[in-house]
């Protein structure tokens, strides 16, 4: 729900500055991802969606194939469930970032001061701020695509992605900060801070590939396979 | 370093799954040709805890303490792994070894399609049961070989055909024979596991078994109950639920299925 109250305005502003504070403090560089043509640019985010456990259609929702456009939210959600005190998203044609303030996720017992996803020219990022899951502290810069195994007794093992990176059939790469799988309702998800953008056409690296320097590099294609002779009895 | 979070909520701590060592009839098969052991990932991210009485992942085996494919429907980038050497594999990242991958599969090389990535692990889909099975292996293990391939095998159990894509452009379409109603061809996303010229040229002359067995029958002809892409000499049978689990497919398809790489995924709709 949109407030129009002032002092609402001042909470929100304060709820946003105080998040982007935090996040800007101590925090390395964008870690970049995976690229390749973009179709057209034009760029998009959201703040806060959930199914199963709240149906929550993604919002607020900007996007852009032009100048940058915003949007912001106050008191999204149910805090028994899942709510958010402030929500920021931004879209401009190649670059696109969501700061949720404020997060609270009862069932995993998840909070956070501040989600912000980016993403710029290709590139991505996820900055956590006092991200707290079961009592530990979740790491403010977590590398692309990050599982967390969670185990919520009494209702069972489920995942949190943090700063998931994937690429969009269209060429685009979506940045969501959180993704939290519960097992409470088939299906049931949280996402948290979206952003989506197009990039630059000569960055043609295959998304989301293992980071450091050891890590192996793609071959090209997969070979053709060579039969090879043997039997195996089969379900014919 | 990613360990699970406990959150306490109600009732009884929820109890972990236990690593059952067992072996299945992987290593006694004689198509196991290497990788017995395990060994760590060298630089890369190393399990918790010893692989060497892990069971080998193959067809033959079945495997406890395995984490099940939660997406069977969703899509990849492509990706597919050779491992060097036998890999360790893990129930989670940095989690505890359920299994070794070996570097070889029925005679041929091992390739597997990775599902998800978390850091350097990479999840990939096992050729073992139960179906749906899964695990973790080091991104950054020594020698482990990537590739992208950009097939797709669709099977639409229900209306009885094939479809073989590439780069999200079909290749073809065909009539197919699937699994009957008591030994239904298993639903799922599962993957090409090897390319056999059996000795005898009939019924098919090339078999294509997959990552996923029958639900039914335990075993078949000897065999774990592997399903198969393969040919059939009787055109009648396509368009029918008729097989044990297979898949039956014309020659044409057949000779276009056999092209497509080791690893890449096959997904079956019920």
């Amino acid at each position: 729900m949109r407030s129009t109250n002032v002092s609402r305005r001042a909470v929100k502003a304060g709820l946003i500055a105080t998040a982007a504070g935090l996040i800007a403090t101590g925090l390395a560089a964008a870690v970049p991802t995976a690229a390749g043509a973009a179709p057209r640019p034009q760029g998009s985010a959201w703040g806060l969606a959930a199914s199963g456990l709240l149906d929550l259609a993604p919002m607020p929702v900007v996007s852009s194939a032009d100048k940058e456009t915003s949007k912001n939210l106050l008191h999204l959600g149910d805090a028994k469930l899942v709510k958010a005190d402030a929500v920021d998203v931004k879209a401009a044609p190649t670059n696109a970032r969501s700061t949720v303030a404020g997060l609270g996720v009862a069932p995993a017992k998840l909070t956070a001061d501040a989600v912000d996803a980016k993403c710029e020219n290709g590139k991505g990022s996820t900055r956590l701020a006092r991200a707290v899951l079961g009592g530990r502290t979740l790491q403010a810069a977590p590398p692309p695509n990050t599982t967390i195994p969670v185990d919520i007794d009494g209702v069972g093992r489920t995942s949190l992605t943090l700063n998931k990176q994937e690429r969009l059939a269209n060429g685009k790469l979506a940045v969501t900060g959180m993704e939290l799988k519960l097992p409470v309702a088939k299906g049931s998800t949280v996402r948290v801070s979206s952003a989506t953008c197009g990039q630059a056409a000569r960055h043609a690296e295959k998304p989301n590939k293992p980071a450091g320097p050891s890590a192996p590099k793609p071959a090209g294609e997969a070979p053709a396979p060579t039969p090879v002779r043997n039997d195996l009895p089969v379900t014919g | 370093m990613i360990h699970p979070v406990r959150i306490r909520t109600a009732g009884a701590l929820l109890p972990v799954a236990a690593v059952l060592l067992l072996g299945g009839c992987g290593s006694s098969s004689p198509d196991q040709a290497a990788a017995k052991g395990a060994e760590s990932g060298g630089a890369g991210p190393s399990p918790t805890s010893g692989t060497s009485r892990a069971p080998e992942a193959t067809t033959f085996a079945n495997i406890t303490g395995v984490p099940r494919d939660d997406a069977p429907t969703a899509g990849t980038d492509g990706l597919v792994v050779h491992p060097a050497k036998a890999e360790p594999v893990l129930d989670r990242p940095d989690g505890r070894a359920v299994a070794t991958l070996p570097v070889q599969q029925l005679r041929g090389p091992t390739w597997v399609p990775v599902v998800d990535r978390s850091g350097d692990w990479l999840r990939v889909l096992l050729p073992s049961k139960p179906n749906q099975a899964s695990g973790w292996i080091s991104g950054k293990s020594a020698g482990l070989r990537t590739a992208h391939s950009p097939y797709v095998v669709k099977v639409e159990v229900g209306r009885r055909r094939l479809t073989l894509l590439k780069s999200g452009h079909q290749v073809g379409r065909w009539s197919v024979a699937v699994g009957g109603g008591r030994t239904p061809t298993p639903a799922g996303r599962t993957f090409l596991l090897a390319n056999l010229a059996p000795e005898k040229r009939t019924p098919s002359p090339l078999v294509l078994p997959l990552g996923t067995h029958s639900a039914t029958l335990d075993s078949f002809g000897g065999g774990p109950g592997t399903v198969a892409l393969h040919g059939w000499p009787d055109s009648s049978v396509f368009g029918r639920a008729v097989t044990h689990g297979c898949v039956r497919v014309p020659p044409e398809a057949l000779r276009e299925l056999s092209r497509v790489p080791l690893g890449s995924l096959v997904y079956i709709k019920g």
